[in-house]
């Protein structure tokens, strides 16, 4: 027997409650599952940096010479600061502080620019000492030195890219809060948001020591 | 939803940032005091980096709040990933 009542007026078959019923923790371990597949995606990353570590050894610990622990230091406080006004966002949220909440938010995605205005004068002036592919001075420099830059190059390159995706994702959580559709009651995709601009910050985490500390 | 007990707060927050910030000048500190490329300093860097990494998951991901399913999901992939190091780095040593 067909149950009629899972039937709409067009008599297509309907889920009961679809629509309805809104899981926000079903939201929060999906958005967990994405950030297990980036640590994945990094994780390659971090073991292609493990073997050439150990193959290159000495010309690593030259070429690194090169990086700033100033500038790097810098963008880690600037992150960490960040994951601060992030994590107290969503307090703030949960306070029902609503106005607070969206300041913090931009306080964060002016870190956000920070680290990246940092990470372009800390790029461009590798750049212009010809430390980048295709470069003289690049073509010049040992096998294992020119696998540390590809490897540096390759790895903040694209923890920049998931910073710009994290400060656009947060500057859509900012808008949702003040039209309402993010609220006290109702702040998922704000947590989310926050989970994944935490990860960027635990990448970093790692990224800091292994270019710019050991050498 | 298991966070009532204890919620985040401000307080909590900023203690997690002192901490983090304590890390940081902990490992600028001992690069140097390690002498940098040793096993020993690239060992106490990962092993900052790791409790730094704790404390961001704990605190600032609310995973001490959730419930104990992903604490289950991120011991796996810790130990998933700690396997992949181990095999890579025992393929490496007997190549």
């Amino acid at each position: 027997m067909k149950n009629v009542s899972n039937l709409d007026n067009m008599g297509h078959y309907k889920i009961p409650n679809s629509g309805h019923n809104r899981d926000d923790e079903a939201k929060k371990l999906g958005m967990w599952l994405f950030l297990f597949t980036e640590i994945l995606l990094f994780g390659g990353l971090f073991f292609v940096y493990a073997i050439y570590r150990f193959k290159y050894f000495d010309e690593f610990k030259i070429i690194a010479e090169h990086m700033s622990i100033t500038l790097g230091a810098i963008n880690t406080v600037v992150l960490i600061a960040s994951s601060l006004t992030v994590a107290m966002s969503i307090t703030a949220m949960k306070k029902g502080k609503d106005n607070v909440a969206v300041l913090l938010i931009f306080i964060t995605i002016l870190f956000a620019m920070t680290f990246m205005v940092n990470k372009y004068f800390e790029w461009s002036d590798h750049i212009h000492h010809g430390l980048f592919m295709g470069a003289d001075a690049f073509n010049n420099l040992a096998k294992g030195e020119g696998m540390f830059l590809f490897l540096y190059y390759f790895m903040t390159g694209l923890h920049g890219l998931h910073i710009i995706v994290g400060a656009i994702l947060l500057g859509i959580v900012a808008y949702k809060i003040m039209n309402g559709s993010v609220n006290q009651d109702k702040l998922v995709f704000h947590e989310n948001a926050g989970l994944y601009w935490h990860l960027v910050d635990l990448i970093w985490i790692y990224l800091f020591p292994l270019f710019y500390l050991l050498h | 939803m298991s966070d009532h007990s204890h919620s985040p707060s401000y307080k909590s927050d900023l203690i997690t940032f002192g901490i983090l910030m304590v890390l940081t000048a902990l490992t600028i500190w001992a690069s140097y005091a390690t002498g940098g490329t040793t096993v020993l300093a690239v060992s106490v860097a990962m092993g900052i980096a790791s409790i730094k990494a704790t404390f961001v998951v704990r605190n600032f991901m609310h995973i001490k709040y959730d419930d104990v399913i992903y604490k289950i999901f991120i011991g796996l992939v810790i130990l998933l990933f700690a396997s992949f190091i181990v095999m890579l780095a025992v393929d490496y040593a007997y190549r």
